[in-house]
């Protein structure tokens, strides 16, 4: 139970940047996702946090305490590897309790926190195996045994779940997801697997070039992405950026100068004066072929390609020159290669500034 | 046509067959004629070495000995009694059982650590270093002995065990640190890092984690550093004489040394014991090579 908090925190190899001031605000309780994708400096900033690489400048904070210089066992934290990382040598039991035993803990405790664990985590008759006679769900249980076993501050996760199969995943998830209901310690997860990220965070911070480009709620990142990056990224497909023009409140996109789609209603961070390049940010199931709402737009769309998912299909629209998806239920028939008539859910869409790339 | 090309098949199948068994004859064979080309010296010295003088003589090189002559081992091993100038294996064999012990563990320790930090503990200059030790395995023999021998005068300890073991320890260290660098590199760095969450330090990572999963890699080490060391002739015959020299240095006098005949009988039975250990560690440790390859691989 703790709270974390980092203060422009800047890391380089060499003379590249990885992290570049990096400021974050964790409450306890929190399940924070860092998101990102390979390469962003995610792990390398949970490597950070837990003390395994020093930072250039800035500074950790644990409940308010500055943690920079510490050794990694000292700063009440633990860790869960993506391969697991555990001890080849030694059995389950030995794993789960070899952290509390070089803390010197009392033998008494160490067994009971020992049964606690196991029992929570179902790995009570893994005990005395081998890592290498587990399978890779068993594995992740004990290396989350180990973690859990010490009762530390803060929990950090690297990709947990990245080498298990789909299946396995998740269910794994959804008890990660539960463990943190019934325990309510502050978590730092890394991953680059948006469903995880969207299902598990309280909060997530999305990290592209070594910053973090948005730190909010699932929902308001998904509804409102503060940036060109955030939106593209989250979502599958992804938004929708048709490039125009946006002019007196009117979209107007590239290459055909009669189609205006209104935006009045559209929830401006700031006045917008005159004209500007934009780009209009619709995601594919916010297109629909019956009007759902008054704040719609009415269009007629060339269907091109239809990719068939089973529970959804997903049909490429010709949009003025531009690609344009939309997601349908799998149950309608649509025809290819023909003009639809298809409406636009206003109150949906995002627009971005493409000199700044950020959310107008 | 269907009846045809059933017989067709058959036939293929046929030739095939004997194809097969001719190519398996064809590698028995060759494989026959080199077995018994590396172990026809072997059966002489053995045969030989249960000969008597008489039964040498009479020039008939493969043939079995007559009797088991268990004598010319017996003077191999503890000499003929003379007072002076009797040359025997004894002190040697021990001399040189004190010499590789010491030097193997030492070397194949220290080679660990070595591997161990240059690959889980980087640091700044780290492949530099490995860059160094890479280069001491190209170092020959005798590009060494003089500074060496500068060396172990000046610290008091040449003509000594002492001496030839900080010899083998150095010399070997940088062919222990080469194999147990290129073995920890393959094991996942974040074992190391989730025992430092753990608590653990730089040893007791080591000792606890690192060291249990290292038996294959250790063993190949001191199979390695075994032979060398046991081997090794040059080292022992410049930087000792006398009563300390290693088994291989006394061999070459003895064999070299035979007052007024040549004793081949003697020399073979010398030549076997001297080879021994050797054997054995290739035998026992062989074993124990593979059953850690297997035992040893735990991946994610």
């Amino acid at each position: 139970m703790a709270t974390l908090k980092i203060n422009k925190l800047n890391k380089n190899f060499g003379s590249t940047e990885v992290l570049k001031g990096i400021n974050l605000d964790i409450k306890n309780g929190d399940f924070l996702v860092l998101l990102g994708p390979s390469g962003c400096g995610k792990s390398t900033l949970l490597n950070t946090i837990a003390g395994l690489e020093t930072s250039n400048s800035g500074d950790i904070l644990i409940d308010e305490h500055v943690v920079n210089n510490m050794e990694p066992s000292d700063r009440d934290i633990a860790l869960v590897f993506q391969s697991y990382a555990l001890y080849p040598a030694m059995t389950v039991r030995k794993n789960v309790t070899f952290g509390l035993e070089q803390r010197k803990t009392p033998k008494e405790k160490i067994v009971s926190a020992l049964e606690e664990v196991s029992n929570l985590l179902q790995i009570n008759e893994l005990l005395d195996r081998k890592p290498s006679q587990l399978s890779g769900g068993q594995r992740q249980r004990v290396a989350m045994g180990r973690a859990l076993v010490r009762d530390p501050k803060i929990f950090l996760f690297d990709e947990p779940l990245s080498n298990l199969d789909a299946k396995l995943r998740v269910e794994m998830r959804r008890e990660i997801k539960k463990l943190h209901k019934r325990l309510k310690t502050t978590i730092v997860y890394v991953t680059h697997d948006q469903t995880e990220a969207m299902s598990l965070g309280t909060n997530i911070a999305i990290m592209d070039k070594g910053k973090i480009q948005q730190c909010d709620t699932p929902k308001n990142i998904y509804n409102k992405p503060l940036n060109k990056f955030v939106a593209d990224f989250i979502g599958s497909p992804s938004m929708n950026l048709i490039e125009g023009t946006l002019n007196e409140n009117h979209f107007t996109p590239k290459g055909s100068a009669d189609i205006k789609i209104p935006l009045g209603d559209y929830n401006y961070k700031e006045k917008v004066t005159g004209q500007k390049n934009v780009y209009l940010g619709i995601r594919p199931e916010h297109v629909y072929f019956e009007k759902t709402n008054s704040n719609s737009f009415e269009i007629n769309l060339k269907s091109e390609l239809v990719e068939y998912t089973g529970h959804e299909q997903i049909i490429t629209f010709n949009f003025s020159e531009q690609q344009f998806l939309g997601k349908f239920t799998s149950t309608i028939d649509i025809q290819m290669d023909k003009d639809l008539k298809l409406n636009i859910d206003l109150n949906q869409v995002s627009l971005f500034d493409k000199d700044t790339q950020n959310r107008i | 046509m269907k009846e045809n090309n059933m017989q067709n098949f058959k036939e293929l199948e046929k030739s095939s067959n004997t194809k097969k068994t001719i190519y398996r004859w064809i590698l028995f064979i060759v494989l026959g004629i080199f077995a018994l080309y590396y172990i026809t010296p072997l059966y002489v010295m053995i045969v030989t070495s249960f000969k008597t003088m008489e039964e040498i003589r009479q020039g008939n090189l493969f043939a079995f000995p007559n009797s088991i002559n268990l004598e010319s081992w017996d003077i191999a091993w503890n000499g003929q009694g003379f007072s002076a100038g009797d040359v025997y294996l004894k002190t040697y064999f021990w001399n040189s059982v004190k010499l590789v012990v010491p030097a193997v563990i030492i070397s194949t320790i220290m080679g660990a650590i070595n591997g161990y930090a240059l690959t889980k503990w980087r640091f700044k200059g780290d492949s530099l270093i490995f860059l160094l030790f890479l280069f001491g395995t190209f170092i020959p023999y005798q590009a060494i002995l003089l500074p060496m021998s500068r060396t172990l005068g000046s610290m008091g300890i040449s003509n000594s065990i002492y001496g030839l073991i900080l010899v083998h320890v150095i010399y070997g260290l940088c062919f222990t640190t080469l194999f147990c660098r290129n073995y920890y590199i393959s094991i996942s760095d974040e074992i190391v890092k989730a025992a430092r969450i753990d608590g653990a330090g730089f040893f007791k990572i080591f000792f606890k984690i690192i060291l249990p999963i290292s038996a294959p890699i250790l063993v190949v080490t001191v199979i390695w550093q075994f032979t060398q060391v046991w081997n090794d002739f040059l080292f022992g015959a410049t930087f000792t004489f006398g009563k300390e020299a290693p088994i291989q240095v006394a061999l070459n006098n003895m064999v070299l040394t035979s007052s007024s005949v040549k004793r081949y009988n003697v020399d073979m039975a010398a030549a076997i014991i001297a080879g021994f250990p050797t054997l054995i560690v290739y035998a026992l440790a062989g074993k124990y090579f593979i059953r850690g390859l297997t035992a040893g691989s735990v991946k994610g």
